[in-house]
Order: structure tokens, then C-alpha cells, then sequence
């Protein structure tokens, strides 16, 4: 163990922060302050500089990015009002006063910040704020001027439900917080913006709340979050692996979701969403291996049907995991188990196959992933023809040229597509890992190697936690409130407590009676 | 720690590598065992002169013949696969036979030719010769199929009259395999007539380790493509040697004291004619008394079931005086055959088929230590007991309304 | 920067009453359910074995009792450390985690040789004993690894799974059942049923766990009538275990055959199934179980041999060399028959640990009282 701490520790590794910060005085003078700007941003060509006479006197200067920046806000809000303010309201001599009234009187944006130092300020106009240096104000104005085209909030195509609402994340941050908003409109929704990576400056938000999710466990997700200190975090998965509990895990220990939905509950829940701008996905923390296979959906149904399709989601895990393993033990290993007419079909379809049925399992098992690969890298329609003939074509071949039986066939199938029924992604991801894992201790020792691997796979997950929170909730350790919404559901008016991970500072859901 | 990790994958490689072939034997590579036939040798040819010469100290007269059913896959699968060997024109099977003193011996002796593994745990039906029975081999023949992990518990045992290895011969018409077509027939015990509920590996340990006297279902040869099951061999329990065979006609009574639920019937003789009293359900309750050193049962036979054929001419069963007629008459009938067989197993097989015994052992445990060995046998306890049979029959239906149904009602 | 897990370590961890009972079904249903009815069918010779299983877990449940009073007035202290914290408590402390080190080390043994002779009958006839028995003991070991909540956590893990598996045996072999074969009862007198004792403690081979485990309970939690629940239902299952297996098999055959709960599992057919033989199957979920017995125990001999021997020593060279010594002193015994004699002498150190425990566990309650008593 000791020898997998080190190594965490490597991966891990403490990085000094350096060459990111300006340590620059400002100086009243106007030309002095541009030339500072211009050596650091000018070089872009996209970045423009314009010389303009507040009230016809005051020199000064704006900067803003071409591509950012909402022009016509500029021209109405800005560059209306400062231009044709009467000489009379323009003072001689800057003062405080004046900038109060600027803000105050003049100008008629939303948003406008004075601010001190020079970092703060390149920060906000490299996200497409405009930068107003006044001459004789040793401060710098930032106006708030973003405008750039957004993808709509569409559909989410990740994860799809039948009934349920239709909207999904999408990459801008400032969308995501409005959607959550709009669900949530209590007060104590808390939502708190950061800025990540030392050179994307990525925003991002940690949302909860407050009174329902621990403090320990915000405050130890922020920590992580401040532990982060590379360029630039591209998506939420990436912050997932800067933060995780177990690197070496093949398991998902924070839940990936382009839901706004899942994210709502995962808030009722007591558990803290971190939303990053660029990415679709919300990180939710902590994660329970149980919640990576419920869908939104299920409390969108009756519960009856609820709790039907997820005993049968559970079973597609199972089938997705054992299936190949348990066809390559019974073929190499216990042939009595069978019944007597199928051991002896298959024994007669694997006549003229040349391989062990390990070997045979392991070439279907990867010609199936390829497919799956090719299927997501060719362009959407071509994709889908590819799997169904890929399908159909190279399992009907390679029965043909007798290099696979059809049992093994119709196996792969099985297991794809309860691979599939799997909601949760990631942790359809880690089952494909595990799957191959398992085969070969079923080659080995066969359902002896199988049941040796399960534990093993078992051991693990009783260690993990996914931000202190114990993984395998709530069936070890044992919560009868958390069973009562694990494989089966009950009506929503049973489930009055909240789950028993994470803990929370408030666990009942309705007022107790 | 790169070192470390290094140690840690070339083990795990040396694990893999090293492991892999203990047990593994992929499903193709085997042979299917489905059927065993064990047969007395008799006579003398080269085999056995080669047997008796190369091992001297062995009883000569243990010698038999095992014949096993394998079943070739190939020719199962429609489709892919290549078809298997054409050897016996799309037969699904072949027989082999082998002769020796141990079925060990047989299975190994048979490896020599074969490309494939024995395996037997598909093995689904053993039939043994009835000679070998009687000559008290039983114990000897089955105790590989009863200690041999590979096997299954649930294989089925029968005894055959006539030669075991034909049986298994039978090129069954709607089967793939005869061992198959024997269980199938097996399980029709319940519709068919003259037969018993199939006796399996487990209940065949239990029977001979217990020292009670039991019956295996016999099975018979009846052409190329068919065989029949019927009747009965009785084994005395003390030294599970097999001391006669029940009849067809008697298996209808012995399921009836057994209280096995099986559908029968009785042609029951009424005036000068008959009529068929089919028998949907039965039960059977014994009670034991031991009163002035003598054993009394009383045996108590509950039936009912439909009144099903009509042979009788001017019978018009319309009215409960007739009903109860007709009940007596199935009640006497089916008293007068059960104790029949109850007489032939006191007197004639000196057994106790019924196992009477568990009463005595309940009820009179002292006493039961006493005679427990002396309880089967010539002039042992069981045929001085005095068995009273007592039956109730009743007649639920008729299948045609013949106007019964109202009267009765109307007489209440 | 520190490595991120500081939050893990301000959330200690509990044992609820409800998982401890679990944990004590898992880790009791281990070996002797395997061959006990055997034992008893061959020296009671009557079928009379099941009344003294009960009375049997009569008596356990009594020692369960006595061990939760004297647990509520040590809160958070295992049986050692109550012992140890008296003033004359010090030798004899440690002379019995001496003793319970040697237990736990033998009973290993003893489990890991019979796991690996049935696997070797029914699953794996050709692959050495000593492979299969080394993958178990890995497997244990980096369970031991994870400490005492992650063994705790297994056995809630397993113990519904094999509990399900076996229950559905009985069920499916009811209807076959000839229960005249227990018939009479008492037939020979209450003499057999006295001297089944010197068997029926094979299966209540664990209890002992909660002597050290319990100390990790909230003194809230710490009551006896779920672990007696577990107790009882223990007892229900062997009895159901004996009495099915003389009515299935024959009370004469039940005298031979080596491990009738797993050939319960081969009368088992179910036609029509995916699986047609189940008994397979069932050893591989028996596995779970014994998995459980297996690595409770080792983690017990580890953390013993930690606390008194090497205060500061790592765990992991423990544990490798703990499992090493399990594993040379399992494949001693050259056959099976030795390893069940073997059975008797784990049984008599673990009947009279249990009573030096209870008796040495009262002591210090009373010194304590007095003590106490002094000071007000």
C-alpha cells in the first residue's frame, strides 16, 4: 500500500506558482498606464485600443477585445454617454467624486468596477470586460461589455429521458448558474465563482446549500479546487482527476451529469456541484456507486416501474460485468452446470473454432470495442450504419469463417447492450475495464477466478471514498433509509429522510412528524 | 519503487503463464457421456481370457460389460460447425462398450481410443442388466456413479430385462438420444400405467447404505425404435441383491400404498361388466400398533377421481344409490389388489417394499433395535405383521352430465 | 501541498448495532456449516444431533449476554484493553492476546486447509490446493489491508448474498425432505445429545470477534438482542442444515458423506434453468462466506500481533508475515482426516478462551467497581 501512496503522491505533485503575476505599480499618468497595458496585451491584434476626450477634456483610453467585447454596448452605454457629457459636468482635475458619478450619473451600464491593481483588472478584460484608463486616476475602470455568440441550451444528448424536462448545461458557466437558479429559488442556493488554471483562468462555481450540505464537505471541496494549479482545467473531467480520492481506481468517484435536474436533486441532497465554463458537464461530490446507476428518470416515473427497471439496471451491470467471464468458465471449466441439450449445442457450434473460448471471448470483446470507437469517431450518420453493420456483418462473417461460435455472438451482443443500459457513462466505462479483468480469472481458474475477482473488486470498493463519503452507501454500511431508494424505489412520500451519504446538516426532506 | 512494480507484473505474468492448464478443458475437447448400460459377461471370449490372465486374483464372475452412450455434437448444430464424422449416417450418438472388473477401469480402458475426454456429467440414465442384480452387484456397479463427484445426483437408474446394452441401441424416432428418450419416458410416470416415479443416483445411495429394501423401475427392450418401462425390481435391503421383479399391473398399487401422486386407473368389475375408475388423487396414511408381540398396520388408502369409461350396458348413473355402488365396488376392487401385493412382497419377495419400518422405528424404538436386522428375510418380522387395508374411494365426476348432479342436490 | 485526503481522517468510523450483528452471521457461517451434520450423525449415532445445536446457541447466546454487560461499562475499550487497564491486569492481558494470536493463527489454518480441500473436490480437481489456498489468502490479505472498516464493510457486503443462496437450497429441497428419519427423537435417551458438544462449538466459530470489534460501537448501540438475533438465527440455519440433510440423504448416509450441505446443493436440479447444477455455483458463493471468516480473522491476528509484539511495526510486513506462517501451517496436515481432528483442538482453545475471557473480562469489572468505589 505503501508503495501505491508514494506514488499518489507523485501524481499529485506539489508545482510553485510562477510567471503569472504582474507585480506592477499603476502610476496616474495615462501614457505610462497604456504603455504598461500594451506590453502586456498588445501584441494581439485583436485586442483594440481607443483614445477618447471624456466631456470633451478628459483624455482617456479604452481597451477591449474585438472578439469578446458586444460592440453596440460599448456604442450605446459607453461611448454615448462619456462623449456627449456636457464640458460643464467634466471636472478639470479627476477626483473621487467624479468617478462616483461616473458610476453613479453617468454611464448607464449594469455592471462597473474600479479597481487597484493591474492583475485583477487584465483578468476581467481578458474575459471581455472593457478597460477604461482615465488620465490622472491611478485606478482602472473595467465596464462590462461581454457579448459572444452561446450554443443554445439544447437537449442533452449524454443522457436522455422520456419524461423528464428537456433542458441541458451547455458551456457557458453564467447559462448553467441561471438554470439552477431557476429551479432552486432559495436563498440558500449558494453559488461562489473562482477562477482555475494559471493561465486559462477558467471561471468556475461551486454551488450548494446552505443549511443541507456539510460544511466539511464544501470546505473540502474548495480545498481540492485551491490544490489545482496547472495551465488550464479544459473540462470537469480533468478537475475530476486533479481531485478524485483514488487515482489508481478504475471507478468514477464524482458524478459526471449535463442535467440541470440531477443537479438539482444532488443539491436537495446535500452534495456540491462544481460547474466549469467551457464544459456541458457538472461535477457532483461526492458520488455513491448506487446513484452512478439511477437516471433522473426514475423519479420521474411511477414507482413501481421505477423499481422494476432498476433491478433490471442492476441486472444489465451484472450481465455488462460476468457475462463473457462466466461463458468462458462454464465452457473451460463447468460444463455440468449447463444444461445437458445447450452444453451440447454449444459444444457442436464450437466444433470447427480453433481458439480456446478465451481467446475467442477476447476477439469478439475487442472487435466490439473498436466498432464502439469507430462508431463515435465517424461522422454521426456514418456511425451509426458502421455499428449496425459492423454488428451484423463481422459477427455473422466470423461465425461463417468459423473463428467465433454464434453463442459467443449473441454473448457480445448481450453484454453490449446492457452496457448500454447503464446510465451513469463513466461508470459504463469502468464495467468495459473490469470485463476484461474478469475474463481472464475466469481463464485462469474459472468461476473460482470469478468469484476471487468479485471480491477483489469488492475489497476495493469498501476502501474507496469519494470525498469522505464511503462509496458502497448504503449497502455497507448499512442504511435502511438509503435502501429504500437504492435497487428498488419506493413512493417519493416513504422517502422523507435524505440519502445517508452525504451526510447532511439537515436530513429530513419533509417536516417530521 | 520501479522495482518494486516490476516484481509485482512479472509475478502476476509467472502466475498467468504457469496456471493456465490445470483444469481448463474447453467444452469441444469433450466427449459426453449421456448413457451408461452395464451388462453380466457370460461365456468366454478373447477379452475376457486377457482379463483373466493378466489379473489373477480377480473374481471372474465380476467381470461386465459397460457400454456408453456419447453423444457427438457435431451433428446437433444445423448450422456452422462443419457437420461432425458421417460415421453413423447423422446419428447424434454412438455406443461404446468396454469389458472389465471396474467401471474405472472401463472408462479408462475406452480413453485409449478416444480423441476426446470422457466426461460424465451430463450422464443422465444408468441401466443395469438384471443379472447383475441379482447376483448382488448393485452396491459394486453404481459405487462410482454414487461417489464420483463429476456425477450428477439426479441421474436416473433403471434395471432392464434382457440385455442393457440393446436398450441403449434404440434409435428413438422423436429423441436425439436414446439416454434422453429414456428420461423423457420416465417422467410420463404420472400419465402412464405400470410405472414408478424414476429412482435417481441420491435416492439410490440412500437406499443401499439405509438396509431398508427398496424397488428400481425396470425398462425393457421392445424393437429397434422403442422401448417400454414398466414394472419393478425388488431389492432386498440387507444385501441389496434383488430378489424379484413387480409386475405392471402391480405398480398401480404399489404407487397407491407408497401414496406417490400419480394418475391411474382400475377397471373395476361391475355386474358381469366393467367400468374404468380413473384415479386423480390419492393418499395413504399408516398407523403402527404393536399389540401381544404381534405388529399391526393398518393401512388406510384414500382415492378420488372420475368415473371415466362406461362398459357397463344399462348403467344409467343418475342417482347417489348407484354412485355409492359404484365406489364400492372400485374400493373392493382396489382392496383386493393391494393386498394382492402385499401378500406377494410378505410372502413371496419376504421384503418390506413399503417401508413399513419407519413406523416401527418412530413408534417402537427399543423393539426396533432388536429386530432391525431381522426385520426383512424368509421368516424374518415383517411377513408375520398383520396388515389391514382399508380404502375410500370416491367418484367426483362423471364427464357427461347425466342429470346426477340435480337429483343430488334435490335429495339434500 | 498536502495529498488530498485530510477530510477523511475527521470522520471516524462506527460500527452500528445492526451492521455488527451482520458481520457476526458472515463471519460464524463459515466452515462448520460445511461438515458439522457428518460429525454428529457419526459419534451421537442417533439423529438427535440438532437439540444439542440448539442448546448449544442457547449457551453462546448466554455468552453474548454476559459480553455486551460488561461491554457497557467499557465503552470504546476491547476485552484486551479492559483487562490491561487494571491495575493487575497487565500479565494477564497479555498472556491471553497471546493465546487469542495462536487461536486466531491455528483456526486459519484449519479453515484455509478444508476451504481448499472442497474446492478441489467440486471446483478445481486438477489445480493445486496450495494455488487456490495462496489466491484466498492474497485476496484476504490485501482485505487486511484495508483495516477494520473495510473488513466490517465486506462482510455486510456478502453476508445477504450467501445468507439468499443458502435459504434458497432449503427452500428447493424441502418437498424432498423424509423427515421420519429424525423420528425417534431422543430414542437413545439425552446421553447423545451431551455429547454432541464436543462438536456443535464448530459452529459458532467466530463469536469470539465481538470481544474486539465491539469496542468500536457507540455505547448507544451496544445491545445484546440483535447479536442474539444473529445467534438464533445461526442456530435456525444449522438445525435446518442437520435435520435436511439426515432426511434427504438418509440419517445412515449422512454418517459418509463428507460435506452434506454442499451435496444438498447437488440434489438440487432445476430443470428448465440456465443452470441446471447449482453446486458450483454455491461453493462460489460459499466462497464469499468463508471469505469473510477468513479475513476477519486474520485481520484480528494482525492487529493482536501488532498491538502487543510491534507497536510501530508496519502492517503490511505484518500481514505478509502472518499470512506466510497461515499458509505453511495449513499444508502440514497431510490429509483431510488430520485437519478434521485438528478441528477438535481449535474448538477446546476456543471454548476455553471464551471462558478465561468472560471470567478475566468480570474480574475487571470488579476491580473497577471497587476501585471506583475507593475514589468516592
Amino acid at each position: 500500500m505503501a508503495m501505491f501512496k508514494k506514488l499518489l503522491k507523485q501524481l499529485n505533485r506539489d508545482k510553485v506558482r510562477r510567471g503569472d503575476e504582474y507585480e506592477i505599480e499603476l502610476s496616474s499618468k495615462m501614457s505610462i498606464t497604456v504603455e504598461t497595458i500594451q506590453n502586456i496585451v498588445g501584441e494581439s491584434d485583436d485586442v483594440i485600443q481607443r483614445e477618447i476626450k471624456i466631456g470633451h477634456k478628459i483624455p482617456a483610453t479604452l481597451f477591449y477585445i474585438e472578439s469578446l467585447c458586444d460592440r453596440l454596448t460599448l456604442e450605446e452605454y459607453v461611448l454615448k454617454p462619456l462623449l456627449h457629457l456636457p464640458a460643464k459636468d467634466a471636472p478639470a482635475v479627476i477626483t473621487d467624486r467624479f468617478i462616483t458619478s461616473l458610476q453613479e450619473e453617468i454611464l448607464t451600464l449594469a455592471e462597473i468596477r474600479v479597481l487597484d491593481s493591474i492583475d485583477n483588472a487584465i483578468l476581467q478584460f481578458m474575459s471581455g470586460k472593457t478597460l477604461m484608463v482615465i488620465d490622472g486616476l491611478k485606478r482602472l475602470i473595467i465596464l462590462n461589455t461581454i457579448g459572444y455568440e452561446d450554443r443554445a441550451i439544447e437537449e442533452p444528448e449524454s443522457e436522455v429521458v422520456i419524461r423528464g424536462p428537456r433542458d441541458g448545461l451547455n458551456e457557458n458557466l453564467k447559462t448553467n448558474m441561471m438554470l439552477l437558479r431557476r429551479k432552486i429559488r432559495d436563498p440558500n442556493l449558494t453559488i461562489q465563482v473562482g477562477s482555475l488554471g494559471r493561465r486559462g483562468k477558467r471561471p468556475f462555481a461551486i454551488c450548494y446549500m446552505k443549511g443541507i450540505a456539510n460544511e466539511q464537505l464544501v470546505e473540502e471541496v474548495r480545498y481540492r479546487i485551491s490544490c489545482v494549479d496547472t495551465d488550464d482545467v479544459p473540462a470537469t473531467g480533468s478537475l475530476e482527476e486533479y481531485i478524485q480520492d483514488d487515482v489508481l481506481s478504475p471507478f468514477p468517484q464524482l458524478f459526471h451529469t449535463e442535467r440541470p435536474d440531477n443537479c438539482v436533486r444532488g443539491l436537495l441532497n446535500g452534495n456540491v456541484i462544481i460547474l466549469l465554463e467551457g464544459t456541458p458537464f457538472a461535477l457532483m461530490a461526492p458520488v455513491t456507486f448506487h446513484q452512478l446507476l439511477i437516471s433522473s428518470e426514475d423519479f420521474y416515473e411511477r414507482w413501481l416501474l421505477a423499481t422494476l427497471i432498476r433491478i433490471l439496471r442492476y441486472a444489465a451491470s451484472f450481465i455488462a460485468l460476468f457475462l463473457p467471464a462466466l461463458y468462458i468458465a462454464m465452457n473451460s471449466f463447468h460444463q455440468g452446470m449447463i444444461p445437458t441439450t445447450l452444453a451440447l449445442s454449444i459444444a457442436g457450434s464450437r466444433e470447427g473454432v480453433p481458439f480456446p473460448s478465451f481467446v475467442e471471448a477476447l476477439i469478439m470483446e475487442a472487435t466490439f470495442e473498436l466498432l464502439r470507437e469507430a462508431g463515435i469517431r465517424l461522422p454521426r450518420h456514418v456511425g451509426q450504419t458502421i455499428g449496425v453493420v459492423g454488428g451484423l456483418i463481422i459477427g455473422e462473417a466470423a461465425v461463417r469463417a468459423g473463428i467465433v461460435s454464434p453463442i459467443m455472438v449473441i454473448v457480445v451482443a448481450l453484454t453490449a447492450i446492457s452496457n448500454f443500459a447503464i446510465p451513469g457513462f463513466t461508470v459504463a466505462i469502468s464495467f468495459r475495464m473490469l470485463r476484461f479483468a474478469l475474463m481472464v480469472a475466469a481463464a485462469i481458474f474459472g468461476l473460482y477466478g470469478v468469484i476471487i475477482a468479485y471480491i477483489a473488486i469488492n475489497i476495493h470498493l469498501v476502501g474507496l471514498r469519494s470525498m469522505g463519503s464511503y462509496y458502497l452507501s448504503p449497502f455497507s454500511p448499512y442504511s435502511l433509509q438509503g435502501i429504500k431508494d437504492s435497487i428498488i424505489r419506493l413512493p417519493l412520500n416513504v422517502l422523507r429522510r435524505r440519502k445517508a451519504e452525504p451526510r447532511t446538516l439537515d436530513d429530513w426532506r419533509e417536516p417530521r412528524k | 519503487m520501479r522495482k518494486k512494480i516490476a516484481v509485482f507484473i512479472l509475478l502476476c505474468t509467472v502466475l498467468f503463464l504457469t496456471s493456465g492448464c490445470w483444469d481448463k478443458r474447453e467444452i469441444e475437447e469433450l466427449a459426453f457421456v449421456i448413457g451408461v448400460a452395464l451388462d453380466p459377461v457370460n461365456g468366454e471370449d478373447e477379452q475376457i481370457t486377457e482379463i483373466r490372465e493378466t489379473m489373477p486374483g480377480v473374481n471372474i464372475n465380476n467381470l461386465f460389460t459397460s457400454t456408453f452412450q456419447i453423444a457427438i455434437p457435431g451433428q446437433l448444430s444445423t448450422e456452422g460447425g462443419g457437420g461432425g464424422g458421417g460415421m453413423n449416417g447423422g446419428q447424434s450418438f454412438y455406443n461404446e462398450s468396454m469389458v472389465g472388473v471396474s467401471n474405472f477401469h472401463n472408462i479408462r480402458n475406452l480413453m485409449n481410443s478416444s480423441s476426446r475426454r470422457l466426461n460424465f456429467e451430463h450422464a443422465r440414465v444408468l441401466i443395469i442388466h438384471e443379472e447383475l442384480a441379482q447376483r448382488g452387484l448393485l452396491k459394486h456397479v453404481m459405487d462410482l456413479f454414487v461417489r464420483d463427484h463429476e456425477m450428477r445426483r439426479k441421474s436416473m437408474v433403471f434395471i432392464s430385462r434382457g440385455e442393457a446394452k440393446k436398450i441403449l441401441d434404440v434409435q428413438p424416432p422423436l429423441e436425439d438420444f436414446t439416454a434422453m428418450y429414456i428420461e423423457r419416458v420416465a417422467e410420463n410416470y404420472e400419465a402412464a400405467s405400470g410405472m414408478m416415479p424414476p429412482r435417481e443416483f441420491g435416492d439410490i445411495s440412500r437406499l443401499m447404505l439405509g438396509s431398508v429394501s427398496y424397488v428400481i423401475p425396470g425398462i425393457k427392450y421392445e424393437g429397434e425404435h422403442k422401448l417400454s418401462m414398466e414394472g419393478a425390481a425388488v431389492f432386498n435391503g440387507l444385501q441389496n441383491v434383488m430378489v424379484g421383479w413387480l409386475d405392471a399391473e402391480e405398480m398401480m398399487e404399489y404407487n397407491l400404498i407408497m401414496g406417490e401422486q400419480t394418475n391411474t386407473h382400475v377397471e373395476v368389475p361391475f355386474r358381469g361388466q366393467h367400468f374404468t375408475y380413473e384415479i386423480a388423487e390419492s393418499h395413504s396414511s399408516l398407523s403402527y400398533e404393536r399389540k401381544n408381540g404381534e405388529d399391526h398396520f393398518r393401512l388406510e388408502i384414500k382415492t378420488s377421481g372420475f368415473f371415466s369409461e362406461n362398459w357397463v350396458n344399462d348403467l344409467l348413473v343418475d342417482n347417489v344409490r348407484i354412485l355409492m355402488e359404484l365406489e364400492k365396488a372400485a374400493e373392493s376392487q382396489i382392496k383386493k389388489e393391494v393386498e394382492n401385493l402385499l401378500h406377494r412382497a410378505q410372502h413371496e419377495f419376504h421384503v418390506d417394499l413399503f417401508r413399513f419400518d419407519e413406523k416401527v422405528r418412530a413408534k417402537e424404538y427399543d423393539y426396533w433395535k432388536d429386530i432391525k436386522e431381522t426385520w426383512d428375510g424368509e421368516d424374518g418380522k415383517y411377513t408375520e405383521a398383520k396388515i389391514d387395508v382399508h380404502v375410500k374411494a370416491t367418484i367426483e365426476h362423471y364427464m357427461t352430465d347425466e342429470g346426477l348432479d340435480r337429483k343430488r342436490s334435490h335429495k339434500r | 501541498m498536502t495529498p488530498p485526503n485530510r477530510f477523511q481522517k475527521t470522520d471516524p468510523f462506527q460500527i452500528r448495532g445492526v451492521e455488527m450483528a451482520i458481520s457476526l452471521i458472515a463471519v460464524i457461517l463459515g466452515t462448520g456449516i460445511l461438515y458439522l451434520p457428518r460429525e454428529l450423525a457419526s459419534d451421537l449415532n442417533t439423529p438427535d444431533g440438532w437439540i444439542t445445536i440448539i442448546l448449544n446457541g442457547l449457551l453462546v447466546m448466554l455468552v453474548v449476554f454476559l459480553y455486551v454487560r460488561l461491554q457497557k461499562h467499557f465503552p470504546g475499550q476491547n476485552l484486551l484493553q479492559i483487562i490491561e487497564n487494571q491495575s493487575w491486569g497487565k500479565w494477564p492481558g497479555q498472556v491471553l492476546r497471546g493465546l487469542y494470536i495462536i487461536y486466531f493463527i491455528l483456526a486459519l489454518a484449519f479453515i484455509l486447509r478444508i476451504t481448499t480441500v472442497v474446492l478441489q473436490i467440486y471446483l478445481l480437481l486438477q489445480t493445486p490446493t496450495i494455488i487456490t489456498g495462496s489466491i484466498i489468502l492474497l485476496t484476504t490479505a490485501y482485505a487486511v489491508s484495508k483495516g477494520t472498516q473495510g473488513v466490517i464493510h465486506l462482510n455486510i457486503m456478502f453476508a445477504p448474498i450467501s445468507i439468499a443462496f443458502f435459504i434458497i437450497i432449503f427452500a428447493f429441497n424441502f418437498p424432498d425432505a423424509h423427515f421420519q428419519e429424525i423420528l425417534p427423537i431422543l430414542g437413545e435417551g439425552i446421553g447423545p445429545v451431551f455429547k454432541g458438544f464436543k462438536h456443535t462449538p464448530l459452529v459458532f466459530l467466530g463469536v469470539e470477534i465481538i470481544f474486539f470489534f465491539m469496542a468500536w460501537m457507540k455505547s448507544r448501540e451496544v445491545r445484546a438482542l440483535p447479536l442474539n438475533v444473529s445467534i438464533g438465527f445461526i442456530t435456525l440455519f444449522n438445525v435446518a442444515l442437520t435435520l435436511l440433510g439426515y432426511s434427504i440423504f438418509g440419517f445412515q448416509i449422512s454418517k459418509s458423506i463428507t460435506f452434506p450441505s454442499i451435496e444438498l446443493a447437488k440434489e438440487l436440479e432445476i430443470p428448465g434453468a440456465f443452470f441446471e447444477r447449482i453446486e458450483s455455483l454455491v461453493i462460489t458463493l460459499w466462497m464469499m462466506s468463508i471469505f469473510n471468516t477468513i479475513s476477519t480473522f486474520h485481520l484480528l491476528a494482525v492487529q493482536n500481533i501488532r498491538e502487543q509484539f510491534l507497536p510501530r511495526g508496519n502492517t503490511a510486513w505484518i500481514t505478509s508475515g502472518v499470512t506466510f506462517i497461515i499458509f505453511m501451517l495449513a499444508f502440514i496436515f497431510p490429509s483431510i482426516s488430520e485437519a478434521f481432528l485438528f478441528g477438535g483442538v481449535i474448538m477446546f482453545l476456543e471454548v476455553s478462551l471464551i471462558i478465561l475471557s468472560l471470567v478475566c473480562g468480570y474480574l475487571a469489572r470488579w476491580t473497577a467497581s471497587m476501585h471506583n468505589d475507593r475514589k468516592t
